[in-house]
């Protein structure tokens, strides 16, 4: 990262932690995994206590916590990144400070580099915060540590790939609530057409179906790593932070 | 040191109106070391030619030379020797005021050597030791378009601009930030974009005048006032374009 680029991104991060935002949405993250983590808890004790035969604990509480708790998250995620990418560009156009950026010998690369790598500090401290539940499983229990490694490798890489593509739409957009929505729009489509794609079938569902996220996050929450899945998401971040910076870019120049 | 070459901009007039020329054929020349009062009623096109030279609009024909870089072929050269003041002061509520000018500096280029001195420079050459620690976003009006004033200067770019730097200040706050503006001359070239006669008369050493997107007058102070004041001028050219 150049030295401009580091103190956008500097800037960023310092703007997060010392506004109340990235606390509120902190805690409303862990609350949300709490809420689900204990219920998830409860399931799997009412269905201990309901089963004539014991199932194999290792292997159940991997399959009826960790599991469904990581899918959840993904979800809670989606409405999650929105309202933290919507501030990320628009802010600066509210508030006149983007003229700044704009008139400064700045590239949109390290304007948006160092807005993206602030962004994947939130995320990263956000999501894995939430990994206090899982952990405690470890220290009280003995689920297989190896999936849940690789689940919330799943969930970051999901975290950074919508983190893009909210970036991009925050880049599109002078009003913060336009690109909340929108992002939110975007995220939910992305995320939901996996279904009607699986139901459609043939090449084009099947090519549907390898754009969703969706479909590439299942593998990890089961706890397989895959290149191609990781390879996906790597390529979404790429297309999302590519862009914005076209899209900022672009507005130089109109 | 400035060179506007027939700066034109227009924007869309939407469905079923006329495109809106906000500025046409703006052409001027400025020396090194000179300040330079841009004069114009509201809507004449002095934030839109202003906006263009500083690379943050494009411009629709015509071009500028900033420091002897062209503003579309050099961009990122003119923007290293450029300090801007828009009208709404470019402030981070959230950072401190001396934060505030370190980052500018370093997105300005600075050396991260000679950081804190010109950091410490500015916050003297502005008078802005006493709310150095402080939040921008606690700031008075005057003292944000200080700060204002300072990351425009943080970098010693040769060529300064500032838009409507005293609007929105009571009269004290004025005087001061003439004084402090009226200090830059000889180390800065500076155009003021301004519609206070006043301030013209009081700072600049030439004028140009704009109305309805074109110059009507421009030229050293005293070849404009030899006859007539500023404010007869004034009224003479914005009714010459009708």
């Amino acid at each position: 990262m150049s030295a401009k680029a580091r103190a956008i991104f500097l800037r960023e991060l310092r703007s997060w932690f010392t506004t109340p935002l990235f606390y509120v949405l902190c805690s409303a993250f862990l609350l949300l995994s709490a809420f689900f983590f204990f219920s998830l808890i409860l399931q799997f004790n009412a269905v201990l206590q309901q089963s004539s035969i014991v199932p194999e604990t290792t292997t159940s509480l991997n399959e009826w916590v960790i599991l469904p708790l990581l899918e959840t998250l993904e979800i809670v995620l989606v409405f999650l990144i929105p309202v933290v990418t919507m501030r990320l560009l628009a802010e600066e156009r509210r508030t006149g400070t983007f003229e700044l950026l704009k008139t400064s010998p700045l590239s949109a690369s390290e304007i948006v580099a160092g807005k993206y790598f602030a962004l994947l500090v939130v995320l990263a401290v956000t999501v894995l915060l939430s990994a206090v539940f899982p952990a405690s499983l470890v220290i009280f229990s003995d689920p297989e540590v190896a999936p849940i490694l690789v689940g919330y490798a799943g969930l970051l890489l999901f975290a950074a790939a919508f983190g893009a593509i909210g970036l991009f739409v925050s880049s599109l957009c002078s009003n913060q609530t336009i690109s909340g929505v929108l992002s939110l729009v975007v995220f939910l489509v992305l995320y939901l057409i996996d279904t009607p794609a699986e139901k459609i079938g043939g090449t084009f569902g099947r090519m549907v179906r390898y754009l969703t996220p969706a479909s590439h996050t299942e593998s990890f929450v089961r706890g397989v790593l895959q290149g191609d899945d990781i390879f996906y998401f790597i390529s979404l971040i790429f297309v999302g932070v590519f862009l914005a910076a076209r899209a900022l870019e672009f507005e130089r120049l109109r | 040191m400035i060179e506007a070459l027939k700066l034109s901009r227009v924007f869309p007039g939407g469905t079923g109106s006329q495109d809106i020329a906000a500025a046409s054929d703006v052409s001027f020349s400025i020396g090194k070391g000179a300040i330079v009062g841009m004069l114009g009623p509201n809507g004449a096109g002095k934030s839109t030619t202003i906006r263009m030279l500083v690379t943050s609009l494009l411009p629709s024909s015509g071009t500028a030379r900033i420091a002897d870089f062209d503003i579309l072929k050099n961009a990122r050269e003119v923007r290293e020797r450029l300090g801007y003041l828009p009208d709404q002061p470019p402030l981070y509520n959230e950072m401190r005021v001396r934060e505030y000018l370190s980052f500018v500096a370093r997105v300005k280029g600075v050396h991260s050597r000679e950081l804190r001195t010109a950091v410490d420079r500015v916050l003297d050459q502005c008078d802005l030791v006493t709310v150095a620690g402080r939040l921008c976003g606690n700031l008075s009006r005057g003292f944000r378009q200080r700060v204002g004033l300072a990351q425009a200067l943080v970098h010693r770019p040769p060529v300064i601009i500032l838009d409507e730097p005293t609007s929105g200040l009571d009269p004290l706050q004025i005087v001061e930030m003439r004084k402090l503006i009226g200090s830059l001359r000889g180390e800065h070239t500076v155009l003021i974009s301004t519609h206070i006669l006043q301030e013209v008369t009081q700072l600049c050493s030439h004028v140009v005048m704009l109305a309805r997107g074109k110059v009507v007058l421009s030229g050293s102070l005293d070849e404009v006032t030899r006859e007539k004041s500023i404010e007869t001028r004034f009224i003479e050219a914005l009714d010459h374009v009708g």
